[in-house]
């Protein structure tokens, strides 16, 4: 058989690539690039100036969002993360159990179910049983969404773990409690690390179930900026924008690293 | 007095096991009875499947029997879990603990039976010394070779002093050198520390040198309970004798019966026979005689013997070893030793005249 031509070969390709890159990162690239402008312009360059940025720290409304997000994505990542290990390991370890399949899917179906279904769903849920919409709803609605993305770094580690592991910790006088606490556990947190980080950037970054569920003066970063866009645009949101962009993109490498490394 | 009294380290007593259900249901273990003395070196030798990893994992208590029972050392530990019972094991592939380093993974049962940091410290060093790795202590177990590994497995198992130490295949992942040099130390190990060993392999070689005593199992079965030399010479069936070492199989007919022995007509020669089971007198029976056990003479002097053509000859450095085809036409292998020899063995096509050791053929109870 003949080995395929690498599709780099093929004519067309990297013009197509580039155009997909550029159309992907250019206006990301355009939001931080202006986010150092000295004037208040997002299409003519005044100098370089971190006055935005400045301001942008300054601003109340801003450091009451920043707070908020937060509070909520430390607190919605870490209850989804406990949430998705022992799911995990009642999957993989737990004794084969009716129904494994359908909770499979059910942990998973936040994945699938339009943001905006979720959204409504839970608000109208809230509504009914009279709960007072607020901080508290955020972080309950987040931990239910970010459950899936902790979940997949941490199944994935489990599964990589042999049995034999917490057969040889019981072997050498470790009871069950034990023999998870000081072999399996350690063993996980490098999936449960990547995946707390997942949960974090994925709760932080929301935007659409946050408006829904949110209660009257309760804002996140996200809605914050949404807010600030609606009155008009100002180098400060691009200052903000870049800032979760590093944040993010430092929490999603970090996952990344972490969920890689080996034991 | 006191030995007439002594519990054996493990009695297992009609120990049946099954795995899954309907048409996917495997009988892993099929009414096994043993008896492992105090101080043994006891080895379960068999092909793959044949239930050693389950039986070890009953004695660890990481499965439970369908039926019948295991004692230690004449305790019921039926029910016991696995952390509540004196025993360790050395599993195959070593299960040494990645996050510890080497010291943590040896002090690791210690620290669960909630020993003194002081005596604890010691262990260690003793440990270590014991399968010399002393200078490995602060390393973490993927920075050893396999053969250290190994050894980090048996010191970490040995350190709380079990009563019975269980092995699983513990050298087939070693080179052979490794093996053989393991094979010795875990011996002396053995009698150093005077804790019962019982080792699975299914390498027929490391179960003859190892052991003081074999149960050959296949099929969720014992075959037969011996020392290396009772299951070599008398294999009890040709199971046994064809699973250790090189047999031939031939038939032959039974002519005369005496207390343990047993004179059978092989292609018009008489041979004494050792008796595995019931015999009769005038029936057609299978014999298994050892390769080594047949001497040959071209030229046919001394005595009643077999004649035959050489058809093959293979050399294995140490013998030689003839494919010989008698009168009746069964074939018959033999092998010799190429030391000390003055003449050349005879080539193929010539005809020979062999000898089979008295008492050595054995008349096979299937
Ligand atoms: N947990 C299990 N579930 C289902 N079947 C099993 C299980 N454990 C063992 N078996 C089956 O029981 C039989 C005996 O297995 P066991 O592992 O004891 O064999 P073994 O003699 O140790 O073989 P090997 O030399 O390959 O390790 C095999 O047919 C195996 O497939
Ligand atoms: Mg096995």
């Amino acid at each position: 058989m003949r080995k395929p031509k690498p599709i780099s070969a093929y004519p067309g390709f990297s013009q197509v690539t580039w155009l997909c890159m550029a159309l992907l990162y250019a206006p990301i690239l355009v939001v931080a690039v202006y986010s150092f402008n000295a004037i208040r312009s997002i299409t003519t360059w005044g100098g370089f100036s971190l006055a935005w940025y400045a301001k942008a720290f300054a601003n109340p409304h801003i450091q009451a969002a920043t707070l908020n997000s937060l509070v909520v994505a430390v607190a919605a990542s870490v209850a989804a993360t406990v949430i998705a290990t022992a799911a995990a390991l009642a999957l993989a370890r737990g004794r084969g159990f009716r129904g494994r399949g359908g909770v499979f899917v059910l942990i998973n179906l936040p994945l699938m179910i339009p943001e905006i279904v979720t959204a409504v769903a839970m608000l109208i849920f809230f509504l009914a049983i009279g709960f007072q919409l607020g901080l508290l709803t955020v972080v309950i609605a987040h931990t239910v969404f970010c459950v899936p993305f902790a979940y997949l770094p941490i199944a994935a580690r489990l599964s990589g773990i042999e049995t034999f592991y917490e057969d040889a910790a019981q072997d050498l006088y470790a009871d069950r409690w034990r023999s998870f606490r000081f072999v399996l556990l350690p063993m996980m947190m490098p999936g449960i690390f990547a995946g707390l980080m997942l949960a974090f950037i994925i709760s932080l970054d929301d935007f659409i179930i946050t408006n829904m569920v949110t209660g009257p003066g309760t804002t996140t970063l996200p809605l914050a900026i949404y807010g600030m866009v609606r009155v008009g645009f100002s180098p400060e949101i691009n200052a903000i924008s870049t800032v979760m962009l590093l944040v993010s993109v430092f929490f999603v490498s970090l996952s990344y690293l972490v969920g890689r490394r080996r034991a | 007095m006191e030995s007439a009294q002594k519990n054996p380290a493990v009695e297992i007593r009609a120990v049946s096991k099954q795995f899954g259900r309907g048409a996917e249901q495997v009988k892993a273990l099929d009414g096994v009875t043993l008896t492992i003395g105090d101080n043994e070196f006891f080895t379960l030798l068999g092909p793959s499947g044949c239930g050693k990893t389950t039986l070890l994992r009953m004695i660890a208590g990481f499965e439970q029997p369908d039926d019948g029972g295991i004692f230690l050392f004449g305790e019921d530990i039926k029910g016991l879990p696995p952390h509540k019972r004196p025993v360790n094991t050395v599993f195959q592939h070593y299960a040494l603990f990645p996050h510890m380093t080497v010291a943590e993974n040896v002090a690791f049962s210690l620290r669960m039976l909630g020993r003194a940091p002081g005596e604890i410290e010691r262990t260690i060093g003793e440990m270590l010394a014991l399968v010399k790795m002393e200078q490995f202590a602060a390393r973490k177990p993927a920075q050893l070779s396999g053969g250290q590994q190994q050894r980090i497995a048996l010191a970490r198992a040995l350190a709380p002093r079990p009563r019975v130490l269980l092995l699983d295949e513990p050298l087939s992942a070693l080179d052979l050198k490794l093996r053989q040099a393991m094979r010795a130390e875990l011996k002396a190990m053995r009698q150093r520390t005077g804790i019962t060993f019982v080792f699975v392999t299914h390498d027929q070689e490391e179960a003859l040198t190892m052991s003081d005593r074999i149960a050959v199992m296949s099929g969720g079965r014992v075959r037969q309970t011996g020392a290396p030399r009772d299951i070599y010479e008398k294999p009890c069936d040709s199971f046994v004798a064809n699973f250790i070492g090189e047999s031939n199989f031939l038939t032959v007919t039974v002519e005369r019966l005496e207390q343990d022995a047993a004179w059978c007509r092989l292609d018009g020669a008489l041979l004494q026979c050792s008796c595995a089971g019931e015999a009769a007198a005038g029936f057609d029976a299978r014999v298994s005689i050892r390769p080594e056990q047949v001497s040959f003479s071209a030229d046919g002097g001394g005595g009643p013997a077999l004649s035959g053509v050489v058809e093959n000859l293979s050399y294995l450095g140490t013998d030689t070893q003839l494919s010989v085809r008698l009168g009746d036409g069964q074939m018959l292998q033999a092998r010799v030793q190429n030391a000390g020899r003055e003449r050349p063995p005879p080539g193929p096509g010539q005809r020979i005249r062999l000898r089979v050791n008295p008492g050595a053929a054995r008349l096979l109870a299937d």
